[in-house]
């Protein structure tokens, strides 16, 4: 027997493969199943899950419910249900501590009820506020929560808050009759917003808050950032008042290249982060096979045949993705050797 | 939650394993790991990014074919695709790396779409027009699963069945126009994941497969909620049936509880109380929720069950995505939505804390 073929960490996958290719008879597989993930492991995970979609599912049920406009129903009814659902939250969080799964949820459900109750508020008072301004007061009032949380969902949560907050300030106030030709700058700034949230979750992952280290969180992070800058980028590489009217300022390319190498190299050698720089690396893939693609069926389809520019473009294409996925690939290996003691 | 961290070594010389291992198990199993460590599979970001390049690299081939007035008939178009898919087949089979692979998953593309639009020409030519739809769709079934037999690339045999299940729709929605038909395509979805996932090895040929059933699946659920009223003023189905959603509800329901009592080891674990509650609750969701609800929960159950974190990925990013398609759906109020929505949640929730209570019994016990 090989033994160190056998050294590797066994998971699910592997008993069940072992079973489909006959290597484990069904009662060798049905008690490998039951060591590898016990009952106990069973129930967590279904507790969990269980948690996260009911809770989902009642919030999202909630808004549903509020955002229906019950005329029969007293505001004094619908401002108080919400109340007597948010403090037993907030105390149903305090009193099984943020320690434990389930009071974290509490909080971030007290958060969510917190922004209808507000909704609700503006609605029947009719108070003239601003769209932006529910979602940039929800954000302040729920801070200290987020902050005592130490709950990922949370924090993501109150981001997501700031950043609607943000866009529909945009919106309402600097740009109210969408007169400005240039809203790039919404986009720069999202794209700053959402890169010091993800700098700021680097760094405190690196001082151990590692509520915040999940892969999901990282990834949605660099994904927003990347694609907040790329859209600027995107606007001078496709601008359309190029031939009749003022270019896009190639100001607004500027930040993404700077933004793409930085994230890299952090990523490559700061952080050690693949997914991070698999997504720098295929948006930049993105944004060269644009630029290249602008520049050849715009700048020169009077002087070459346009079918040729067609399979020239097709073959550019898939050699740019080959380069970027072999690029990856040499990427991927050297950073597992690295990561090998 | 993490599984037991064990190695394949310790788990065979676990006691409750070694009793039912045959004599040279251990050995046969060392020798399958040490294949398995020699061809590693592409990470999921590449095949993504070699999916979408070969892809976009397809049409503009086509593009390049069209333009060109190279093809001018459906004979032209069949040879020129068959040459193409022939061409793919040999770059897979020749050549491992990055380029020739790339080139070859674009040929494969731009020869089926040739292929099915030269026979959809040809048979449309011979036979009387208005089943476009269904001539293309029989001729992608014949096309695409030719070539998932034959060629050996995962973003092909993800791809080319969503084509299919895409080209269904549209074929349900312009041609029949009976809403009647998605449900027969959800049970045709709903059907094909479980004998894959459940009935099958699973091995690299059907993979792609599990996991383009299961992504259809959740997407076909999304159209039909948003067709059920007036999509943008366009009334795509001739007439919508009062509760438009039930059968795929009640199918669903009965596929996640099928799941549940196979996963569990079949009707004699059904004395369990954890699996009554959770069977009940299932039949509770298939009575009163809407499908995505099951879906989620069902591709949640398989991913873990399976580990296969994919199938989990899909089950946190479609229920969502799913509450905000649902919140727009035309035929049902909000107060109707609502009580839907947060009454499921409630029996989640019920059943979590039945769950948690069994669960401390059992440990104490």
């Amino acid at each position: 027997m090989n033994e160190s073929s056998l050294d590797t960490p066994v998971d699910i996958k592997t008993v069940r493969r072992l079973h489909q290719e006959g290597y484990l008879t069904d009662e060798a597989f049905r008690a490998a199943l039951k060591v590898v993930r016990p009952p106990s492991v069973w129930f967590a995970w279904a507790e969990r899950q269980l948690l996260f979609f009911g809770s989902a599912l009642l919030l999202s049920g909630i808004m549903f419910f509020f955002a229906y406009n019950w005329a029969a129903m007293g505001k004094f009814i619908k401002l108080g249900m919400i109340e007597a659902g948010l403090v037993a939250c907030a105390l149903g969080a305090y009193k099984l501590g943020l320690h434990k799964l389930t009071g974290k949820v509490l909080l971030l459900s007290a958060s969510v009820l917190l922004g209808i109750l507000m909704a609700v508020y503006g609605q029947t008072y009719q108070t003239g506020a601003d769209a932006y301004e529910l979602f940039v007061g929800w954000a302040v009032l729920i801070f200290g929560w987020v902050v005592i949380s130490e709950f990922a969902a949370l924090w993501l949560f109150w981001l997501v808050l700031l950043n609607t907050g943000f866009i529909l300030y945009w919106i309402q106030v600097v740009d109210p009759v969408h007169s400005l030709d240039d809203w790039q700058p919404i986009f720069l700034l999202l794209g700053a917003l959402n890169g010091v949230a993800l700098v700021l979750r680097e760094i405190a992952v690196k001082k151990g808050f590692t509520f915040l280290d999940g892969k999901w969180l990282g990834g949605l992070l660099v994904t927003a950032v990347l694609t907040a800058f790329t859209v600027p980028a995107m606007s001078v590489i496709f601008d359309h008042h190029y031939y009749y009217g003022e270019p896009v300022s190639i100001g607004y390319a500027v930040p993404w290249p700077l933004v793409a190498v930085g994230a890299y190299l952090c990523y490559r050698r700061l952080w050690p982060n693949m997914l991070a720089v698999a997504l720098i690396l295929m948006n930049a893939c993105l944004l060269v096979l644009c630029a290249i693609g602008r520049l050849m069926f715009d700048g020169h389809r009077y002087y070459y045949n346009e079918e040729i520019l067609f399979l020239v473009f097709a073959l550019i294409i898939i050699a740019v993705v080959s380069l970027t996925a072999f690029g990856l690939k040499k990427i991927a290996a050297t950073m597992a050797k690295e990561r090998t003691p | 939650m993490k599984d037991a961290t064990l190695t394949l070594g310790e788990l065979l010389n676990h006691p409750e394993v070694t009793p039912f291992l045959r004599e040279d198990d251990a050995d046969a199993i060392a020798s399958r790991m040490e294949k398995r460590d020699e061809a590693p599979k592409d990470p999921i970001y590449i095949r993504i990014l070699s999916g979408i390049g070969a892809w976009v690299a397809s049409l503009f081939l086509i593009g390049f074919l069209g333009v060109s007035r190279i093809i001018t008939d459906d004979a032209g178009a069949i040879v020129t695709g068959v040459i193409l898919l022939a061409t793919a087949l040999f770059l897979a089979k020749k050549c491992t790396s990055t380029f020739p692979s790339q080139l070859s998953l674009a040929f494969a593309f731009a020869g089926n779409v040739m292929v099915v639009g030269g026979l959809m020409e040809l048979l449309l030519h011979s036979h009387s027009s208005g089943n476009e739809m269904l001539v293309l769709l029989l001729s992608h079934a014949v096309v695409c699963t030719t070539i998932y037999i034959l060629y050996p690339s995962v973003v092909y045999r993800f791809a080319a069945p969503l084509a299919f299940v895409i080209i269904a729709t549209i074929w349900a929605s312009v041609e029949v126009e009976v809403f009647w038909v998605m449900h027969i395509l959800v049970a045709g979805e709903m059907l094909l994941l479980g004998v894959l996932l459940l009935h099958t090895r699973r091995s690299a040929f059907i993979q792609p497969l599990i996991r383009a059933t299961a992504t259809m699946l959740p997407a076909t659920l999304f159209f039909m909620n948003l067709t059920q009223g007036a999509l943008l003023d366009w009334h795509i189905w001739k007439a919508i049936p009062q509760n438009a959603m039930l059968p795929s509800t009640a199918m669903l329901a009965g596929g996640v509880i099928y799941l549940l009592s196979r996963l569990t080891g079949g009707p004699q674990q059904f004395r369990q109380p954890w699996l009554i509650v959770a069977m009940v609750a299932t039949l509770l969701l298939g009575l009163f929720t809407t499908p995505g609800v099951l879906v989620a929960v069902g591709l949640l159950i398989a991913g873990y069950a399976f580990g296969d974190r994919a199938l989990t990925a899909l089950a946190y990013l479609f229920l969502p995505c799913f509450l905000v398609v649902f919140y727009y759906a035309m035929n049902v109020s909000l107060a109707q939505k609502s009580g839907m929505i947060a009454g499921s949640g409630l029996l989640l929730l019920l059943v979590r804390f039945l769950i948690q209570r069994y669960s401390v019994k059992e440990v104490e016990a």
